[in-house]
């Protein structure tokens, strides 16, 4: 039995990460028809939940066209790339207290890593294709990952800077006291911009614009190469929200200011209970604060896509490089001082 | 044939700008909210780190108080294996021999197998 | 039994058999990032071999130094190689450029290398990698057979243990690499690190003084 705990740990990350992609597209299909007053997909399954499984079968069976010009091998792994970079990140996730596959010690540097992978495979399916459109889209794309990564990695090292170790789970628990939400307050919208643009997600969905490139650079992918690229999109749109509540909310640390009610308590009975605010807040720490979270942000991608009209490829790069990057790269130069004149720098004692 | 061309003067402007009134705060009042927000998330932390360096001195200085223990425990398991490998060394050799050149400690590393391997 | 040992010599283990195989890999990718002609797909195997170093890189023990040659070479520099020459109108000419004949030179080269390389390097009692042992039968220099009772006991490989003793003051705090690095760079070193960073300026400045317009 013993022999198998490798194989069933990768399953439980990964067949969960999968269902929570396929329910994904079903909320964001039901979201936006309730926000369009339509219905939205009702008819397989209560609700229509059953929806998204139904277009996979679909996909699956449909014949799949290659292009004749195409470079094969390049134009199926592109896709396979792209998913299996974005399913990699999970691995350091810590989803609870104690609950995680991987106690990595940078995993925040592996999780970089991984995602500046993905990219190849966006890169790779344009290219190979041998068709204008999607190699024009794939090198959008590319550009604007490689632009709002820079965002991305230069807010998560002010991050870093509060908690003074690259691990997960110490950045979480590096918020019990206050979430990273309030002192880094405009980097995280900073944050969550970028994360919108860098899962390449409508209003920055420039690799996709349906009204000048037909499909971006998946043009000519169909079928099941197709679901490929469809799974990696929500896989890491997922994929963020979690980082971002991971960075920013507290991760899987409870929503409930568990501290402030148990101490309002004490003053009403006026008895010792820490031992008891000790324990709940251990057992408050369950998977379901970070899906609660994670949800709340994944809706707030939705109402996005929704609300905002797409903005036009020079002005979404040039927002990166003349606005965002120099707001971050001011704070980079102010949180420093912040914390140094503070004198409130995190512990180096590795324990 | 006559192509077709914008009428004489040009187009007359498209109207595309709204003219519908500010909403919400002064802009000035949003930045300023912001930096109180920012404030007071710099003021839990500072508490915050403070209680974390707390914790880590208790925890140092835990270890530090155990350290002597644990040393002493290896320092007699030490000796246990040098008096036990000088005894089997005299009943094998005779007299005792000295392999190193000088006075000098060196730290040995037994090697030997144990019975039960639990891996 | 055997996926359990797998998965433990791939997360926390290190078996000397992993590097072999990887360098193999690595001089393969090498070789066929050489010998492609078309340079996108070249590129592309210069990036496998970037990411099979730092997988390496990874495996001994170098966690940081790998990741950030991921996030670094592949994730970055590679990225914008690819991209350049996506970008470039390649010629069908230069395509059929003739490149195999420089292989008998690239694999001369490579074994002249090992050849003095293997005698110089010293070797120790881990040192029984394929490439060293090729090397060391070719100089024949350093290949002395260690026949003891001592040494057979490596056959044993689980069953034996160490007991050596044990200071107990080291182990109160175990920082990680990039900590360690960090101690150092920003204490002892820091002038190498203003040093570098005006350098990296420099090529900074540099870049901008030559795509800025000349009025």
């Amino acid at each position: 039995m013993i022999s198998l705990i490798s194989i069933i740990e990768g399953l439980l990350l990964i067949v969960p990460a999968l269902l929570s992609v396929a329910f994904v597209t079903i909320a964001e299909r039901k979201t936006m028809a309730s926000m369009q007053r339509r219905l939205g997909p009702n008819a397989v399954g209560y609700y229509g939940l059953l929806q998204a499984f139904a277009d996979a079968l679909k996909l699956l069976l449909k014949e799949y066209v290659a292009p004749t010009q195409a470079n094969i091998i390049l134009f199926f792994l592109g896709p396979m790339i792209t998913l299996i970079f974005s399913l990699l990140g999970y691995l350091v996730v810590p989803f609870g207290s104690g609950l995680f596959v991987s106690d990595y010690s940078l995993g925040m540097l592996y999780m970089l890593a991984v995602s500046s992978l993905a990219t190849y495979g966006i890169l790779l399916a344009g290219w190979s294709a041998n068709s204008k459109y999607a190699f024009l889209g794939s090198l959008r794309s590319t550009a604007q990952l490689i632009s709002y990564e820079l965002i991305l990695s230069s807010v998560i090292v002010l991050v870093i800077l509060l908690t003074g170790n690259l691990n997960m789970i110490t950045i979480i628990e590096s918020q019990r006291i206050v979430d990273f939400l309030l002192p880094l307050f405009p980097l995280f919208i900073i944050f969550f911009i970028g994360s919108i643009a860098e899962t390449n997600r409508a209003p920055f969905d420039l690799a996709e614009a349906e009204s000048e490139l037909v499909s971006g650079f998946m043009t000519e992918h169909s079928a099941s190469i197709f679901v490929f690229f469809f799974l990696a999109e929500y896989a890491s749109i997922i994929l963020i929200c979690v980082l971002n509540s991971i960075l920013f909310l507290g991760g899987y640390l409870c929503i409930i200011p568990v501290d402030f009610l148990i101490s309002i308590l004490n003053t009403v009975f006026s008895i010792d209970n820490s031992i008891l605010e000790e324990l709940f807040s251990n057992v408050s720490s369950s998977p379901l604060n970070l899906a609660l979270k994670t949800g709340l942000l994944i809706f707030i991608f939705i109402w996005v896509r929704a609300s905002f009209p797409r903005i036009r490829f020079d002005q979404l790069m040039s927002v990166c490089w003349t606005v965002l990057l120099p707001l971050v790269i001011a704070y980079v130069v102010l949180l420093p001082c912040i914390v140094y004149g503070l004198d409130a720098l995190p512990t180096q004692i590795l324990l | 044939m006559p192509q077709d061309m914008p009428p004489v003067g040009g187009y007359t402007s498209v109207q595309y700008k709204r003219n519908v009134p500010a909403r919400g705060f002064k802009p000035v009042y949003y930045l300023v909210g912001m930096h109180m927000i920012m404030a007071y998330g710099f003021y839990k932390y500072f508490h915050g780190v403070r209680e974390q360096r707390e914790l880590a001195r208790e925890k140092i200085w835990s270890r530090l108080y155990l350290t002597p223990l644990l040393q002493a425990e290896e320092d007699r398991d030490q000796v246990r294996r040098h008096l036990a490998d000088k005894a089997r060394e005299k009943e094998l050799l005779g007299t005792e021999q000295k392999i190193y050149n000088s006075d000098r400690f060196i730290r040995p590393t037994y090697v030997y197998t144990p019975s039960k391997v639990t891996q | 039994m055997t996926i359990h040992l797998l998965n433990d010599y791939c997360t926390n283990g290190f078996k000397i058999e992993f590097v072999d195989m990887i360098y193999l890999v690595s001089i393969f990718l090498g070789i066929l990032t050489i010998v492609n002609r078309n340079p996108i797909v070249s590129v592309l195997f210069l990036i496998g071999l970037f990411v099979n170093v730092a997988g390496l890189l990874i495996l001994v023990g170098y966690n940081f130094i790998g990741l950030a040659y991921i996030l670094v070479y592949v994730g970055a520099v590679s990225i914008l190689f690819l991209f350049i020459l996506m970008l470039i109108n390649i010629r069908i000419s230069e395509l059929l450029n003739e490149t195999n004949n420089d292989i008998p030179l690239a694999v001369l080269t490579v074994l002249l290398f090992f050849y003095i390389i293997g005698q110089v390097l010293p070797t120790n009692l881990t040192d029984n990698t394929i490439v060293s042992t090729l090397s060391n039968t070719f100089s024949d220099e350093r290949n002395t057979e260690l026949h003891n009772d001592f040494f057979n006991l490596r056959d044993l490989k689980q069953q034996i243990d160490y007991a050596s003793s044990h200071g107990w003051d080291n182990s109160l705090i175990e920082p990680t690499h990039i900590a360690s690095i960090g101690n150092i760079m920003y204490t002892s070193y820091s002038m190498w690190l203003i040093v570098s960073s005006i350098i990296l300026l420099l090529g900074m400045v540099g870049a901008i003084v030559i795509t800025i317009k000349q009025k």
